[in-house]
């Protein structure tokens, strides 16, 4: 019975830093996700405001374990990246139709 | 791409031209160019004529003051006593304080009347050189530090020189295929939406001028760069052009480019050029 | 006996929790309206009760007439590109300006004008 409860113990706490080891590795994965995509859309000249912002901020919270933390702020430095190139590619085929008349 | 465009645009002008049988058959390239970009100005011009039927092109060299009468009267009262005199006169003695090697500004630009040179398209260097940019380029040459780009001294000299110059008019000219490739780079920008808000130069400075967007009327476009650089009640100083695109950039949530760079460089070559025939008034002060 | 009392107990808030949660939400979309970081719906639209509105775009108002079906609002809201391209209106929810609970919430305020 002991050593059952060890056992449990043993497994729980296995299974714990195996999933932060997980969200660590997810972390810092979208961190250079996010920095690879905001660069793409830098390169055609649509970055966004605030998206760098929040990439150093992720890189500030993966340097201090906030794995959680810093994956937030990665993604939303990523979706806002994604978004940029997104409005930069469609800009760059049709801007003249964006031309008032 | 664009230069695809450019050449396909140029052999239909040239081959319209040629069926029309109006010019020599060895057509001169810089009035090509220099035509299509008539073809733009007016376009962009009669755009305004048509959105405010009673303001006179000419006055659009006084920003929003154009067409925001009771802004007007205040900022006609302001410029009883400009905000920027001062500086104008700073402006004026670091004009005329000679560098380390004895020589000065007006070895560079005479007696700073040269506002109308600027920007001007460098086919040497492939590249639009504006005031600010010649300024630095001024002291670079006679071994100065070059200034920074927004503020400062940089405003101060570009306002003397501005004010030296007040009264030529906007003649800007688009007269080779790098120029019309800077001058279509800065127009792709002008018009291109940018930012998490999604909002081109166009949308707020042709659409939406002369509403209000809260309690502020957006500027027309026409006009922008004749009264740079300007004083402005919210700076509490001068601040240059680039400095203006900059904060433009970040309101609508996109990263602003840097003062001089490219992108900027060619905003204000194309801005420059749909304001031909307007006044240099600069400097100016805006709320 | 307790378990009774707990079944009721949890049966009376289900039935008030969706009234009280309106609440809230219309006022958390008022809110939305007037922040400059947020919707800031007033920068371009007269609201009534909103002082020194814009008027570049449609005043908000009689919202339920005008969108008879809430998700065409809420689309209207969350991408303004679709209906037409070259709006100036920012697409909140497709750029995430906002985030979807927000704009629930503006829709629920914007049919009480």
């Amino acid at each position: 019975m002991k050593n059952l409860k060890g056992l449990v113990v043993i497994a729980t706490l296995s299974f714990t830093s195996l999933s932060f080891a997980g969200d660590a590795l997810n972390a810092e994965e979208m961190l250079i996700d996010a920095e690879e995509a905001n660069a793409a859309a830098a390169a055609i000249g649509f970055e966004w405001r605030d998206t760098s912002k929040f990439i150093s901020e992720a890189r500030i919270a993966l340097a201090d374990g906030k794995q959680e933390e810093a994956y937030q702020l990665a993604q939303r430095g990523y979706d806002q990246a994604v978004l940029a190139k997104k409005q930069g590619e469609l800009m760059m085929e049709n801007w003249e139709k964006y031309i008032p008349m | 791409m664009l230069t695809t465009k450019i050449k396909l645009t140029l052999s239909l002008v040239a081959a319209t031209s040629l069926l029309a049988g109006c010019t020599s058959s060895n057509s001169d390239e810089s009035a090509d160019y220099q035509a299509l970009v008539q073809q733009d100005i007016s376009t962009f011009q009669t755009f305004f004529k048509n959105r405010f039927p009673d303001v006179e092109i000419e006055d659009y060299k006084n920003g929003v003051y154009a067409i925001d009468e009771n802004a007007r009267l205040q900022w006609e009262d302001i410029e009883e006593f400009p905000p920027y005199e001062l500086e104008v006169d700073d402006g004026k003695v670091l004009y005329e304080t000679p560098f380390a090697n004895g020589k000065s500004y007006a070895d560079c630009f005479g007696d700073g009347a040269v506002r109308k040179q600027y920007p001007q398209f460098d086919d040497k260097r492939g590249e639009v050189v504006t005031l600010e940019l010649a300024i630095n380029e001024c002291r670079e040459a006679n071994g100065e530090k070059p200034l920074k780009y927004k503020k400062g001294n940089i405003a101060k000299l570009s306002a003397y020189m501005a004010f030296q110059s007040r009264g030529q008019i906007v003649a800007a000219r688009v007269s080779s295929e790098g120029a019309y490739n800077a001058y279509m780079g800065g127009k792709e920008f002008f018009y291109s939406k940018r930012g998490q808000m999604n909002l081109s130069c166009a949308d707020c400075h042709m659409r939406a001028t002369g509403y209000y967007l809260r309690a502020d009327v957006p500027s027309p476009a026409i006009g922008h760069v004749t009264h740079f650089p300007v004083h402005r009640s919210k700076w509490g100083q001068l601040g240059t052009l680039h400095r203006r695109y900059g904060g433009c950039n970040q309101n609508i949530r996109a990263k602003a480019f840097k003062p001089q760079s490219e992108e900027y460089r060619n905003l204000e070559f194309f801005q420059t050029v749909m304001s031909n025939g307007l006044e240099f008034n600069g400097p100016g002060s805006r709320k | 006996m307790r378990v009774k009392k707990v079944v009721i107990a949890l049966l009376g808030f289900f039935i008030i929790a969706p009234l009280w949660a309106g609440e809230a939400e219309i006022e958390k979309g008022k809110n939305l309206i007037y922040t400059r970081t947020k919707g800031n719906c007033i920068s371009c639209h007269m609201i009534p009760g909103g002082s020194l509105p814009g008027n570049f775009a449609p005043p908000l108002v009689q919202m339920k007439a005008r969108y008879p079906d809430p998700d065409d609002l809420r689309k209207q809201i969350f991408d303004a590109r679709i209906k037409n391209p070259q709006t100036i209106m920012p697409p909140f929810g497709a750029h995430k300006m906002l985030s979807e609970d927000e704009i629930d919430w503006l829709v629920e305020y914007l049919y009480t004008l």
